[in-house]
């Protein structure tokens, strides 16, 4: 919470600065979100260089709306809401089915990242699962187990309940389950609970 | 609301770990076999998902997308200039070619003032008569060779002013040129999804012409026509508008025209009809839910399956069909799709 408390803050300051011309502020806030917003939009899109132009796109309309941003929610929530929706617009500009196989290099160019991972060979399954899960519920998985997204803001994100956010994460874990099939501890078909 | 059933609320809190750790063992503990297998499905998901490794921007990915935005808000570079500054580093405009024609006219005036007195000395001086013919010229025209060059890098750096300013006229022109072709592509764009559309449409009406007159029959209150919970029903409606798949959801069951049956016989009965997606709806659902509309159509002009699956409560219309009651799953991997009624 503190830390989250202090990023805000962060936030705050450094949108202040780049309206008034500061432009190490305009890297600064690049810098402590374009990794973050790259990823969702990767993992809505599963497509690099669709993520990488949505992530361009979402920086773009973020700073030209800068002045218009009033601080009611936070920064990120807001950038990433932006991100999000962007996402949303180029798979509807696809005209074609969203769900689709990782290609191959969705990882990135450098192998300088952490690839620690507790059942490496589950990996694509997962990613697969995830693909095939329609857009909502895979937004609320990526956002909250993904990302690590607090269920509140994943609700502002996506601007819909929180109550449907809650819903939709346990309807999805359920369905990610459903194919994952061997996730399951038990052998028995996962009965469902109603929120 | 059931007290056998598992608290969903619970569940999540569990799931989370939002609860303090005595608490979390002591609600688990008193956890039934069905609760305790569908906290293990939520932990298990999460976890899975917690896992995956976050892709990351390469250092040239990130320097491009810094750039790019940076160009598209016509940010300066970072380091040392700010933009005020950057406009008046460089080379100057043609504002001050009047300066720099000044200051070359000027080393020609002292050039030539130069060459006056040098020859004045010359002359006063005793010298041999050809060295006095030999330095006077050589001296003078060294002045103007000076001069000339003066001049002539004054022109030059008027012209490259002239060109750079030209230059950016023209960035600027092909800035606006991509601008606008982007514009255009994007319109294209919207014109070829929307003649798409167009065509899928064309194709489901051309193609399936008792499936529009059934589809047409679930929007009318003509019974015979409606699913009851079989697979000769079709349905055609469009997720962005719920509202719709609702209305004809709850047309179909408070009509009668739809035979509710425990979901323990959904499997049995989606496969003897023909449907893919039972096991998955059935999966979906606790052992009390009871199918009230099953049915084979199109979401969204997709092959779809539609499932009115309710548990642990009688339906009540007048209360409405709540959103999470409303299974839809696309062909022909029964994938699920979102349902939201606003």
């Amino acid at each position: 919470m503190i830390r989250r408390n202090r990023a805000l803050r962060r936030d705050e300051t450094l949108i202040r600065r780049y309206l008034a011309g500061d432009l190490q502020a305009f890297d600064s806030l690049m810098e402590a979100h374009e990794q973050r917003v790259f990823a969702i939009s990767l993992r809505i899109l599963r497509n690099r260089e669709e993520a990488l132009d949505a992530t361009q796109e979402t920086f773009i309309t973020v700073f030209r709306k800068a002045a218009s941003f009033k601080g009611k929610a936070a920064f990120s929530t807001w950038l990433y809401r932006v991100a999000v929706n962007t996402c949303y617009d180029q798979i509807r500009k696809r005209s074609r089915h969203p769900s689709r196989p990782i290609p191959e290099g969705y990882d990135p160019p450098d192998r300088s990242v952490d690839s620690r991972m507790e059942a490496a060979e589950l990996r694509p399954a997962i990613e697969e699962a995830l693909a095939d899960l329609h857009e909502p519920f895979a937004a609320v998985l990526i956002l909250s187990d993904v990302e690590g997204l607090p269920l509140r803001e994943v609700a502002e994100i996506l601007q819909v309940p929180m109550g449907t956010v809650k819903s939709r994460l346990f309807r999805g874990r359920k369905l990610l389950a459903g194919q994952l099939g061997n996730l399951l501890t038990s052998g028995d078909s996962p009965k469902g609970e109603k929120q | 609301m059931n007290e056998n059933r598992p608290d969903p609320e619970l569940i999540a809190a569990l799931t989370a770990g939002d609860l303090p750790p005595e608490e979390a063992a002591r609600a688990e503990a008193s956890l039934d076999p069905e609760a305790r297998a569908e906290l293990a499905v939520q932990r298990s998901a999460r976890q899975a998902l917690e896992g995956l490794p976050s892709p990351r921007l390469s250092a040239a990915e990130q320097q491009r997308l810094r750039r790019r935005v940076r160009n598209e808000l016509r940010l300066e570079a970072p380091a040392s200039r700010s933009p005020e500054r950057s406009r008046r580093t460089g080379f100057p405009r043609s504002g001050a070619l009047p300066v720099l024609t000044a200051f070359a006219s000027l080393v020609v005036v002292l050039a030539i003032a130069l060459n006056t007195a040098d020859r004045g000395e010359f002359e006063s001086a005793p010298t041999t008569a050809s060295d006095t013919d030999v330095f006077a010229p050589a001296t003078t025209t060294a002045a103007s060779a000076a001069a000339t060059t003066t001049t002539a890098r004054s022109q030059a750096q008027a012209a490259v002013v002239t060109s750079m300013v030209t230059q950016t006229e023209i960035v600027e022109a092909e800035a606006d040129a991509m601008a606008a072709a982007e514009e255009a592509v994007e319109e294209v764009t919207m014109l070829v999804v929307t003649s798409m559309v167009d065509t899928v449409e064309i194709e489901i009406t051309e193609d399936q012409a008792s499936t529009t007159a059934a589809a047409g029959a679930l929007e009318s209150s003509d019974t015979t026509a409606l699913p009851a919970g079989t697979e000769s029903g079709l349905f055609d409606f469009s997720t962005a508008g719920p509202s719709e798949a609702v209305r004809l959801i709850s047309e179909a069951v408070a009509e009668g025209s739809s035979t509710a049956f425990p979901v323990s016989e959904l499997v049995d009965r989606a496969g003897s009809e023909g449907m893919a997606c039972g096991e998955t709806a059935a999966s979906a659902s606790a052992p009390d839910g009871v199918v009230y509309f099953m049915a084979r159509g199109f979401v969204d002009g997709e092959d779809a399956e539609a499932y009115l699956l309710v548990e642990g409560r009688p339906i009540d219309l007048a209360a409405g069909i709540e959103p999470g009651d409303v299974l839809l799953f696309s062909l022909p991997d029964c994938r699920a799709m979102e349902f939201t009624v606003r």
